[in-house]
């Protein structure tokens, strides 16, 4: 393929994703510098190697993949630790939810919906590194379970389970911020304040 | 895994009530998908533009191996390659023994190396798991640095020594069932002499990043980087993401 043309389409194919590629590289690398080095070299390494990418197959999917794999090479050594958090305290106040005796269907979407934007960020922000990344590539960037699998190079089966364990981790960190700002849960369980951890209390950005 | 299996041990109530959480959940990242999602800094996507303006200005900094693989690839060479190494076959069938030299480059050699080693048509010139075995066998056949055995959840099947301009060069062969690790290893003073080449893209790769990865035209991989002074290159039939889940790279 002639050059201008090769151009053009990486343009046209590859240039559109890259606020979901550097939303992404932000909740990997949890630092945005190196968030942003990383998106640029994925689109040089992208750029380069154009002439190999599979027509017809998911781009968005393939500079993820470029995208994982300098994150490898260059990051993972250095990363910044993940908050620690008490995951198991999180899922037993989520627990409590599930097994409360109120019958109200739209109580879970009266929480969901009137949660902050910035809470539900921190929240995904705050999950395990494995649960994070199935989040995000399936519900915020709507991957496939198959593209996910080939993506973190697991079974179908343990990305279904990582992301019903994740939603579950979200729906008790979800109530507990509504719980914080008054909205009436009907559970009786110990509230897991402490589990929550500090810079989603403080609605940090 | 099925939706049996996510609910073990609820009663009906419960797996009700996890089902519209869970949904509920879900229904909320879908709908703030783009709020979510954070915008890239204006700034930042310039500077991605213009690096790749700039990228079209040059003419392409196409490294060796690139240039060795397009090479490779053209009808012509292919198949004076395919001839030539019928003959070769021949000949070294007559001759009994195998040639032992490889190009002077190292990722040039070590995918040189790979294809005979990964058919088998390149006998291992020693047969064990044993590592000390191997780096006696190593060390009399003119290896001159200590081998480096990295932690590779693979088994080490053995060893063979070839020749780069001269230089006996340690190569360790490990499998994954039918699928081959061959890691070609070669010390640094060797490379700062100039004894052995080194791809100058490779070789900025491995001193900014740490670690060289690329895809070889069949989709396997080569993957290079440096342990105690040894630089260490990886030619594999399996992909990159396999290759690396194989090795424990925090310990390289």
């Amino acid at each position: 393929m002639h050059m201008e043309e090769l151009r053009k389409e990486f343009e046209t194919e590859a240039l559109p994703h890259m606020s979901a590629l550097y939303s992404f590289a932000v909740r990997l690398t949890r630092d945005r510098d190196d968030a942003a080095d990383l998106v640029q070299e994925t689109y040089l390494k992208a750029y380069r190697f154009f002439d190999k990418f599979e027509r017809g197959t998911n781009c968005k999917a393939w500079l993820f993949r470029i995208l994982k794999n300098s994150y490898i090479n260059r990051f993972r050594k250095s990363s910044k630790a993940p908050d620690t958090v008490e995951y198991d305290a999180i899922e037993e106040f989520y627990e409590t939810i599930r097994d409360s005796s109120v019958e109200t269907s739209v109580l879970e979407e009266q929480v969901f919906e009137n949660a902050l934007d910035d809470e539900v960020a921190n929240a995904i922000e705050s999950l395990p590194e494995e649960f994070r990344t199935v989040i995000i590539l399936c519900d915020i960037e709507g991957f496939t379970y198959e593209e996910i699998a080939e993506f973190i190079d697991c079974p179908i089966g343990t990305v279904r389970s990582r992301l019903h364990r994740a939603r579950k981790l979200l729906a008790g960190s979800l109530a507990e911020y509504a719980r914080k700002r008054g909205f009436e849960l009907p559970h009786s369980g110990t509230s897991p304040e402490s589990a929550i951890p500090e810079r989603s209390l403080n609605n940090e950005q | 895994m099925n939706n049996e299996s996510l609910h073990a041990d609820l009663n009906p109530r419960q797996i009700d009530r996890e089902e519209r959480l869970i949904a509920a959940v879900r229904d909320t990242l879908v709908r703030r998908r783009d709020t979510l999602r954070l915008q890239v800094p204006v700034d930042l996507e310039r500077s991605i533009r213009m690096a790749l303006a700039e990228e079209r200005s040059v003419p392409a900094k196409e490294s060796w191996v690139q240039r060795a693989i397009d090479w490779i690839r053209q009808p012509s060479v292919s198949f004076g390659m395919a001839a030539a190494t019928l003959a070769l076959i021949v000949g070294l069938a007559v001759l009994g023994q195998r040639s032992d030299a490889l190009p002077r480059e190292l990722t040039h050699a070590a995918l040189a190396a790979f294809p005979g080693v990964h058919s088998g048509s390149t006998k291992l010139d020693i047969m064990s798991s044993d590592k000390q075995q191997i780096s006696a066998y190593l060390a009399s056949h003119g290896v001159q640095h200590a081998v480096f055995y990295p932690e590779v959840d693979a088994e080490l099947a053995g060893a063979n020594v070839f020749s780069v301009n001269g230089l006996p060069c340690a190569e360790l062969v490990y499998k994954k069932a039918k699928h081959t690790i061959a890691l070609l290893q070669v010390d640094d003073a060797s490379i700062d002499a100039k004894r052995v080449e080194m791809d100058p893209i490779v070789a900025e790769d491995v001193a900014y990043s740490k670690w060289h990865w690329a895809s070889t035209p069949d989709n396997g991989t080569l993957f290079v980087w440096k342990s105690n002074s040894i630089m260490c290159t990886v030619v594999s039939d399996l992909q990159i993401d396999e290759v690396s889940s194989l090795f424990k790279l925090e310990a390289l």
